[in-house]
């Protein structure tokens, strides 16, 4: 009965030991031939618009197909570290053969491939995004910074971007890229006006915090006569009367507007 | 009692599929029922602790088209503490913002790559920031590169495609046609291209609305023998792996059969007319071949000018300060802002903008806002020649001989 108990609890603690780790150790094997595969088509069409591709770049590109091949196979398997093998060589041999053809200086055809416009409509998302951010922190502070213009700007640089005016589209990113400058300074500034406030706030915990402390200490004394003197010297903060001193000194800073200084004691508490 | 379980002991044969437990049995397993419970207690339990313990930090990054980089980092932190130190990942950080659990804005210190924020009773902080650092350019691949201490997530560009990959992923979700990669913490790397597929597609898209929009007035009547031709070319170039070009060649044969339509509607169909159309497609003809040509030379100009304008300059109107003078003057000036401040003086005092962007790898809109410091600074002006952005120490000018 008891073996069997043991037994039992002995199971449930490995599971909870090694069911994470079991859970976080598969990784979604169809993701690594998707990048697999993504990255192999993507170099064929590249080598494709070479016109005389070296033997080298051929070779790599073989490897690491092939190298794809078996990680697909390695899936059907089941075989988890052999997959993981054959992807981490196909992508080693893609990135070589990527690097190839880099070197070969023919890419310009394909540089000129990347779209402006996709690059300003990433510029808006991004703008967007951080601008969502910082309202929604003015918002929650009680900030007031007022953020028509930019959403004035923002719609109108899309409007822009759709009509493929893409030079108006740059002129309104850097005016709304200087909105949220000034929106951030804005709050950094609202930020600090309001961190007295908060060491008022938390300096006024710690001094409750040592009174609770001084108040424990003080009866675990009483109850324990039997401390001995190195203990009692060991830290500063054992002794009721050093929290009663230091409690009382922040109080003193606190009511007297110093809340720096009463950071400055705060701080060395910490370590204690 | 007893005796009547012994009778159904031994009972002979159970019908099929039926299965006989002792009495006994089932008290035992009654007794052991606590101890199962406990265990299914403590399993149930623990899913909550591995919650609490394995979840505690956030980090993820949203990798932009030009190279920028947003980081989102949340952790726990002590609530008894004054502050918190927070590494960053990069050294040069923009816009950054620290919040506390309920979206308190904290104040912060940023020196190098740390930050020291006052957290003043916090128990959990959110960092966003955005930072150029974890991304370089080689060629058209772009590289993010990283080490973590903790799990991470990485959001790639749309019609990114990654070519190379120093870590197994956890996983691979598609977010809004993005990447969304799961990664373990340690160093990694990953190696991506923009836009090779994508524009492939874009130009199959292209190509194929083109083909529409032409049969479709093929079939009220209207020839497009320009247009067709158009297209033809697109498909070529398409066939090429010119899928830019065949994009263009596209929208241009969809416009020509607009044109080749309307002409067809506005005008009767006599001799005289017939020279018009005629005269008509030979304006087109040539303003496509003047605007083909002026491109062209447009470009080559543009592509020349970085060294022609520079060396053409005449230099001897200026004097550009030498680098030593403005760090003299300008003594707050950032590290990296000194480093385009020597480059632009080792370049006789004028550069292109594209020229910083090659030297110093970095991202169009963080040179830009380098560029535009600089000009608040009163260090640089910057003039528009050719369309591209020239940027010129604050000369000192001696007499306009």
């Amino acid at each position: 009965m008891k073996a069997i108990a043991v037994i039992l609890l002995a199971l449930v603690g490995t599971l909870i030991i090694n069911g994470p780790i079991q859970s976080y150790a598969d990784p979604q094997l169809d993701a690594l031939l998707q990048i697999a595969t993504q990255a192999r088509d993507n170099l064929k069409v590249n080598i494709s618009q070479i016109s005389n591709v070296s033997d080298e770049i051929k070779n790599l590109f073989k490897q690491g197909s092939d190298e794809t091949d078996a990680l697909s196979n390695a899936i059907d398997k089941k075989d988890v570290a052999s997959a993981r093998k054959h992807f981490l060589s196909a992508m080693n041999f893609f990135k070589s053969t990527n690097e190839k053809i880099n070197s070969l200086g023919t890419t310009q055809a394909n540089n000129q491939q990347t779209p402006d416009v996709s690059q300003l409509q990433d510029d808006i998302t991004r703008i967007e995004k951080l601008g969502e951010t910082l309202k929604t922190i003015a918002i929650t502070n009680h900030a007031t910074f007022d953020f028509t213009q930019f959403d004035q700007l923002i719609q109108k640089a899309k409007q822009d971007l759709d009509n493929g005016n893409t030079n108006e589209v740059s002129k309104l990113i850097e005016q709304t890229n200087q909105i949220l400058t000034n929106a951030h300074h804005s709050l950094t500034e609202v930020a600090k006006q309001r961190t007295s406030d908060r060491i008022k706030d938390f300096a006024a915990k710690q001094i409750q915090r040592l009174d609770q402390a001084g108040n424990n200490t003080q009866n675990n004394v009483m109850q324990t006569p039997k401390i001995s003197s190195t203990d009692k010297t060991s830290s500063n903060f054992t002794f009721p009367e050093n929290q009663k001193d230091m409690s009382a000194k922040l109080k003193k800073l606190v009511s007297e507007g110093k809340v720096d200084e009463a950071l400055k004691e705060i701080k060395p508490l910490k370590k204690h | 009692m007893s005796q009547e379980y012994q009778v159904t002991e031994v009972q002979p044969v159970l019908p099929e599929g039926m299965i006989f437990v002792r009495i006994n049995c089932i008290l035992t397993t009654m007794v052991r029922a606590p101890v199962i419970a406990a265990c299914f207690l403590l399993l149930a339990l623990s899913s909550f602790v591995q919650y609490a313990i394995g979840t505690p930090k956030v980090l993820d990054f949203t990798i932009y088209s030009e190279g920028i980089t947003h980081v989102f980092y949340q952790t726990d932190t002590d609530p008894q503490s004054p502050d918190s130190i927070l590494n960053l990942y990069g050294n040069s950080i923009e816009n950054l913002v620290v919040q506390d659990e309920n979206g308190t804005l904290l104040s912060s210190k940023v020196d190098g790559n740390i930050a020291t924020v006052e957290t003043l009773g916090a128990a959990t902080i959110k960092a966003d920031y955005d930072t150029p650092d974890l991304i370089s350019k080689n060629g058209k691949t772009w590289t993010f590169q990283v080490n973590s201490t903790v799990d991470y997530s990485v959001l790639l560009p749309k019609n990114s495609v990654i070519v190379g990959m120093s870590v197994s992923p956890l996983n691979l979700q598609t977010v809004d046609d993005q990447s969304l990669i799961s990664l373990p913490s340690g160093s990694s790397e990953i190696n991506y291209i923009i836009g090779v597929l994508g524009t492939s597609q874009t130009a199959t898209v292209a190509i194929q609305k083109a083909q529409d929009f032409i049969n479709t007035i093929n079939s009220t009547g209207v020839q497009t023998p320009m247009a067709l031709t158009k297209l033809q070319e697109a498909r070529a170039d398409f066939n090429q792996g010119k899928f830019s070009d065949a994009e263009s060649l596209a929208n241009t044969a969809k416009s020509l059969a607009l044109q080749e339509q309307q002409t067809f509607n506005s005008v009767p169909n006599t001799s005289s007319n017939n020279f018009t159309i005629y005269l008509l497609i030979g304006i087109i003809i040539a303003a496509s071949a003047a605007g083909f040509i002026i491109m062209k030379r447009t470009n080559s100009k543009s592509r020349s000018s970085n060294t022609v304008t520079l060396n053409e300059t005449p230099k001897n109107r200026y004097v550009a300060p030498d680098k030593e003078t403005i760090y003299k003057l300008k003594p707050e000036l950032r590290q990296d802002d000194k480093d385009i401040v020597a480059f632009i003086s080792e370049k006789g005092g004028q550069v292109f903008e594209s020229e910083l962007r090659k030297k110093f790898l970095m991202p169009r809109t963080t040179m830009w806002r380098a560029v535009k410091r600089l000009e608040r600074e009163d260090v640089i002006d910057i003039e528009k020649v050719d369309q591209q952005n020239l940027i010129k120490l604050k000369k000192i000018e001696e007499d306009n001989k």
